[in-house]
């Protein structure tokens, strides 16, 4: 969930870090109002988007076009690449997606919340939740070109190398 | 599409929907082929790499390191009254996390606990079989009331001893007991033998890398030797116990690659090994106890 939510991995390490520990630092505080997962959730997801906010501010950088690309000295380190650009444009197109969305649609998709303890984590209505991650999913959707009919030639619709801003971490 | 028909798509897709809203998706092209997009959403969203066992490690123990260092007074001011999943949730959340790493202080008391149950049953085990030898000794000789002195004993000896029970009091009946007792312990060494299927190892303390390894041999190094063994009232003595635990030591496990103690079995990945420790280079030494052939070695801290 921080992966998705803070966008990058050295963010995401960071963002769990900090959410374990404030769980840890927090628990004499706990009331027991919500229920453990959820109150966990939030801390998280709080410390997730003080990591993107954080990230945002740093300057990017923009990858190599393909024409620019130096050759690969270990051939290995190149398939490593060939695979490393699904989820370059997987995170781009979350890190382009409203935070509120955003959110909304990690706590579902990936943390597999269901909508009320997606709205008790939030602190939101049913169905602000529900539109959430609804248009969310459709955005990510749209910038990731993706069609269900070619699903397994995903990479082959998305946006080119050059297109994409790259995290300078 | 417009977000009506969206928002029901995204509905359908996780099953939050009335049986009105579902007729009207699948009756629908249009909205079932809006409802396989986002699934693609979703399986891409959730195919993330889990984070690598050592950064999940390193988390989990600056978090145990924080709970640590929380003024007592908060610690115990956790209010099990009216969050009683407080602490005990946090246990389970922090288990269920891990696929599976545990926590570093954790790693670190395991291993003596577990390494002292094995040498205290493989203890009892030795001890009943002088036991068993004495008073069949004595029983040959003809001494009933010598024989009922020393069954009961081996009974004293069995209460401190749980992996021998239950003991016939019986003198002639002492022997098969504690040969039975002694197979038991054997079966537990023999998860060093390469030959050894997995499900031997099961009670060998798991060692995932050298980290793992350092800690295993540095918390042997600095604990004395079985502190958790309970104190003998009648008998075994601690000089006959750590006897037996230097002879089965000794006896099951050999020492190799110049190591200079042999602090007890392990897995180290999927290799069941040995551990002992260099002392002259400070090093701690996994390998493989038939061969001798060295699995991982790590400086100890």
């Amino acid at each position: 969930m921080c992966r998705r939510i803070a966008g990058s991995t050295r963010d995401a390490d960071d963002a769990c870090q900090e959410a374990l520990i404030k769980i840890v630092r927090s628990l004499p505080r706990f009331d027991g109002r919500s229920s453990f997962g959820t109150w966990a959730y939030r801390i998280a997801t709080n410390a997730s988007l003080d990591e993107l906010r954080k990230r945002q501010r740093r300057p990017a950088l923009h990858a190599v076009d393909e024409e620019h690309r130096p050759e690969a000295v270990d051939p290995a380190a190149d398939d490593y690449t060939e695979r490393f650009p699904d989820r370059l444009v997987l995170d781009d197109a979350l890190d382009r997606l409203a935070e509120d969305m955003r959110v909304a649609v990690v706590l579902r998709d990936v943390a597999d919340l269901d909508y009320a303890e997606i709205a008790e984590a939030l602190d939101l209505p049913i169905g602000t939740v529900k539109s959430r991650i609804s248009r969310g999913r459709a955005a990510l959707a749209a910038q990731l070109r993706l069609d269900p009919e070619a699903a397994p030639e995903i990479r082959g619709n998305q946006p080119t190398a050059d297109e994409r801003p790259i995290d300078p971490t | 599409m417009n977000d009506d028909l969206t928002l029901l798509a995204s509905a359908y897709l996780d099953d939050d929907i009335t049986v009105d809203e579902r007729e009207r998706v699948e009756g629908d092209p249009d909205v079932l082929a809006e409802v396989e997009r986002l699934r693609l959403v979703r399986a891409l969203l959730s195919d993330v790499e889990p984070a690598a066992i050592s950064v999940r490690e390193a988390q989990l123990a600056a978090a145990l390191g924080a709970w640590e260092r929380l003024p007592e007074a908060e610690r115990s001011g956790v209010r099990r009254d009216v969050t009683p999943g407080g602490i005990d949730a946090a246990a389970v959340a922090g288990a269920a996390s891990v696929t599976a790493p545990t926590p570093l202080s954790a790693r670190r008391r395991a291993p003596r606990r577990s390494s002292t149950r094995w040498l205290t049953g493989a203890a009892a085990a030795l001890v009943l079989v002088l036991a068993g030898g004495v008073a069949l000794q004595l029983s040959s000789a003809g001494g009933t009331d010598d024989a009922d002195s020393s069954a009961d004993a081996a009974q004293a000896r069995g209460a401190t001893a749980p992996a021998a029970d239950p003991v016939d009091p019986a003198a002639d009946q002492l022997a098969p007991a504690a040969e039975a007792a002694v197979d038991d312990s054997a079966e537990l060494d023999t998860g060093i033998d390469n030959a050894a299927p997995p499900g031997e190892n099961v009670g060998l303390d798991q060692l995932d890398n050298l980290t793992d390894l350092a800690d295993f041999a540095a918390a042997a190094v600095g604990a004395p030797a079985a502190p958790d063994v309970p104190a003998a009232t009648s008998a075994p003595s601690d000089e006959e116990l750590s006897e037996a635990e230097s002879f089965l030591v000794e006896a099951e496990l050999p020492r190799c690659l110049g190591v200079d103690i042999v602090v007890g079995p392990a897995m180290y990945g999927n290799v069941p090994v040995v551990v002992g420790i260099d002392e002259g280079r400070n090093l701690a030494i996994a390998y493989r106890a038939a061969t001798c052939a060295e699995v991982a070695r790590v400086r100890l801290p």
